[in-house]
């Protein structure tokens, strides 16, 4: 085996997974509209779709193509290949001279390394401050969860741990409401926990590093945003009462420190997303249960006809993506 | 901090060592003391060659000044990844939107 054919595979996999994305992030983008009226779960799940399913496709494809090389192959190992490159692990060395491969496997390489260490390091700094959070908050009783009071002057409300999530809630913003908006907010992060939407969260966030440039920011946040407008709606379901959801938004958002509107990572003002979710909750209608139901099966149709497809038509998609990848 | 702020009154360097329940050097409860002292959680006065220190804040403040000195990291710091929060601490609601928010939940209201 060359180390250097190993260079192709890497490269036709970021190349196929970036098209994927390309594709499926235009659809989520497009179909906006249409989601949005489906419900927060149906977009949701899009968002996840089109964040999950071209690294894993690709990788699918990439692997049994190298599978199959490694394996001596089906019909196309090692023919005369004069107009692109050879995707084998025996006599694939040429990508190693094909300075754009390289390039862009070097790149991607160091950049995921340099994510990984730092996202790992951002999970085990915010552990050690809730920490120290949980040491000086006072432990609530609530049917809610794990809900802990901390000190502070700052309006603030998150659930945060990933394997048993907890919700800490601040003085000021738990001052701030009624008893009905206390358990609207309450509920709302209690979805997020039963949902474990952090978890999942970091899952999308490192898979999204293998989405092309700004789609991976594109879709995260259009998973976030649903999943806001989601644990809203099941907030509202649990109380019976839209209007108390509602108003805590309201309240915390006011409460927040102020200043000239901060964009967040994908180009949207986070004052806009308070009254989109506003108006959304007030709104009422279904969450799109069905139609993501629907999505859930057709992503374990289409990965499931990828992987065989894949393993059936070897031959064309290798001699495919070889051309379309590699071709001098 | 918990034995500045039992004591209820000044400490110094020895007072604290002599009410630790482990032993510690003299120099490193000193060093410790200062430490304390250049992070602003302590005060001190010089009598002699002595220091004499006391709490800069009640424990509150200081529980409050843990948890927004942490939380505020957590949160400002693109924290997508490892928390959800009800709403993000960066959210500014311009008198448009907040206007525009009153008059939904008024409508809803009526509608009832």
């Amino acid at each position: 085996m060359q180390p250097g054919s190993l260079i192709g595979f890497a490269a036709t996999f970021l190349v196929a997974s970036w098209a994927l994305s390309v594709l499926l992030g235009a659809a989520v983008v497009l179909g906006r509209r249409g989601l949005r009226a489906a419900g927060p779960r149906a977009e949701r799940r899009a968002a996840a779709f089109g964040l999950v399913f071209p690294p894993l496709a690709a990788g699918i494809v990439v692997s049994i193509l190298a599978g199959t090389s490694l394996a001596g192959g089906p019909a196309d190992h090692c023919r005369l290949h004069l107009h692109h490159l050879h995707l084998c692990v025996f006599h694939g060395t040429s990508w190693a001279e094909r300075a754009w491969a390289v390039g862009i496997v070097a790149f991607m390489g160091t950049l995921a390394l340099a994510r990984f260490v730092h996202h790992a390091t951002r999970l085990a700094s915010a552990r050690s401050a809730l920490r120290q959070v949980e040491a000086v908050s006072t432990r609530l009783a609530s049917s809610a969860g794990e809900v802990w009071l901390a000190p502070g002057s700052k309006a603030f409300c998150f659930v945060a741990g990933l394997v048993r999530p907890k919700i800490f809630v601040s003085t000021a913003a738990w001052d701030r409401l009624t008893a009905d908006e206390r358990d609207a907010m309450l509920a709302h992060e209690a979805a997020h926990a039963e949902q474990g939407d952090v978890w999942k969260r970091s899952v999308l966030h490192v898979v999204s590093w293998f989405a092309a440039p700004l789609v991976g920011g594109v879709l995260l946040e259009r998973w976030s945003s649903a999943t806001e407008r989601l644990c809203d709606h099941r907030a509202a379901l649990r109380l019976g009462e839209p209007e108390a959801v509602a108003r805590a938004l309201v309240n915390v958002a006011r409460s927040q420190p102020g200043g000239e509107p901060v964009a967040s990572a994908c180009f949207m003002p986070a004052g806009s997303d308070v009254v989109e979710r506003v108006e959304a909750v007030l709104a009422g209608g279904g969450d799109g249960h069905r139609l993501a139901r629907l999505f859930g099966l057709a992503a374990l149709l289409v990965v499931s006809a990828v992987a065989i497809s894949s393993v059936a038509l070897a031959d064309p998609i290798h001699h495919a993506l070889e051309t379309l990848v590699g071709t001098h | 901090m918990e034995l500045i702020w039992s004591a209820g009154e000044p400490v110094s360097v020895r007072d604290v060592v002599d009410r630790l329940d482990q032993e510690l050097a003299y120099t490193t409860v000193m060093t410790t003391l200062d430490r304390l002292y250049k992070k602003g959680l302590l005060a001190r006065d010089k009598d002699g060659n002595a220091f004499w220190y006391r709490a800069a804040m009640t424990r509150d403040q200081y529980h409050r000044r843990i948890v927004e000195e942490t939380v505020s990291g957590l949160l400002e710091k693109s924290a997508g990844p490892v928390l959800a929060a009800f709403v993000d601490v960066a959210v500014s609601l311009d008198g448009e939107n907040l206007a525009r928010l009153e008059r939904a939940l008024a409508r809803h209201r009526r509608r009832r």
